[in-house]
């Protein structure tokens, strides 16, 4: 293994993701609206880091001690079920809670390059994402907080 | 015969690194892990795997079970 794989197996795979961002990153910082970058391109970004970050998680994963690793799953098992559950449970009440359905579609079309349907569905996803990361890092940080206290 | 699977597990790893003059980021370095993951096993919220249990015996020269005990 070379000293460069060695340095870059001890980032993070957030880390690696966003290494893997840069490109689009770049862009956006450039200026350039998403809607005018070629499609391809920017899929392929996406397609590029999403393969860096996967490849490079998994080193990342292998390096944990088996604590970290531990913190990780718990936190994978329960804070992520537990995400899924309130996202699932929010998803379901939106048509029964108007202001929030007015509220997301309000977001939905006021997203650059997105139709309304496509941009809602991606909402969607984002929010599921954000609350299933959410609580999946109150879990997590629990874990390592219990293990302070001595039994 | 048998005994308690779910048993907790009790330690003499903090009055044995103690003795050794250690720290905790010492016996992290010399068992490959994380100071936290050291101090989570000290706390006796974490029990180590068997490996990690071997190498814990290793470095203080001790056997596993005069390490860890079951908690009666």
């Amino acid at each position: 293994m070379t000293g460069l794989l060695r340095k870059l197996r001890g980032l993070s795979g957030g880390t690696h993701v966003i290494i893997a961002f840069i490109p689009v990153l770049l862009l956006a910082l450039l200026g350039v609206p998403l809607a005018k970058v070629n499609f391809l391109t920017f899929e392929a970004a996406a397609v590029l880091a999403a393969v860096w970050g996967f490849a490079f998680s998994i080193l990342w994963w292998d390096a944990l001690d088996e604590a970290s690793q531990e913190a990780h799953k718990f936190a994978w098992f329960w804070g992520g079920s537990v995400g899924l559950v309130v996202a699932g449970l929010v998803l379901m009440a939106i048509p029964a809670v108007r202001p929030l359905g007015d509220a997301i579609q309000h977001v939905s079309v006021s997203l650059p390059g997105w139709r309304p349907g496509p941009a809602g569905f991606l909402v969607g996803v984002l929010f599921t994402v954000l609350l299933l990361l959410g609580s999946y890092s109150v879990v997590w940080v629990g874990w390592w907080a219990a293990t302070r206290k001595p039994r | 015969m048998g005994g308690n699977p779910e048993a907790a597990m009790r330690n003499r790893i903090r009055v044995l690194r103690a003795e050794q003059r250690w720290t905790q980021a010492d016996l992290a370095k010399l068992l490959g892990v994380s100071r936290n993951s050291v101090i989570a096993i000290e706390n006796e919220r974490y029990d180590p795997s068997l490996p990690l249990a071997f190498a814990i015996a290793d470095v203080f020269g001790l056997r596993i079970e005069e390490i860890f005990e079951r908690e009666k």
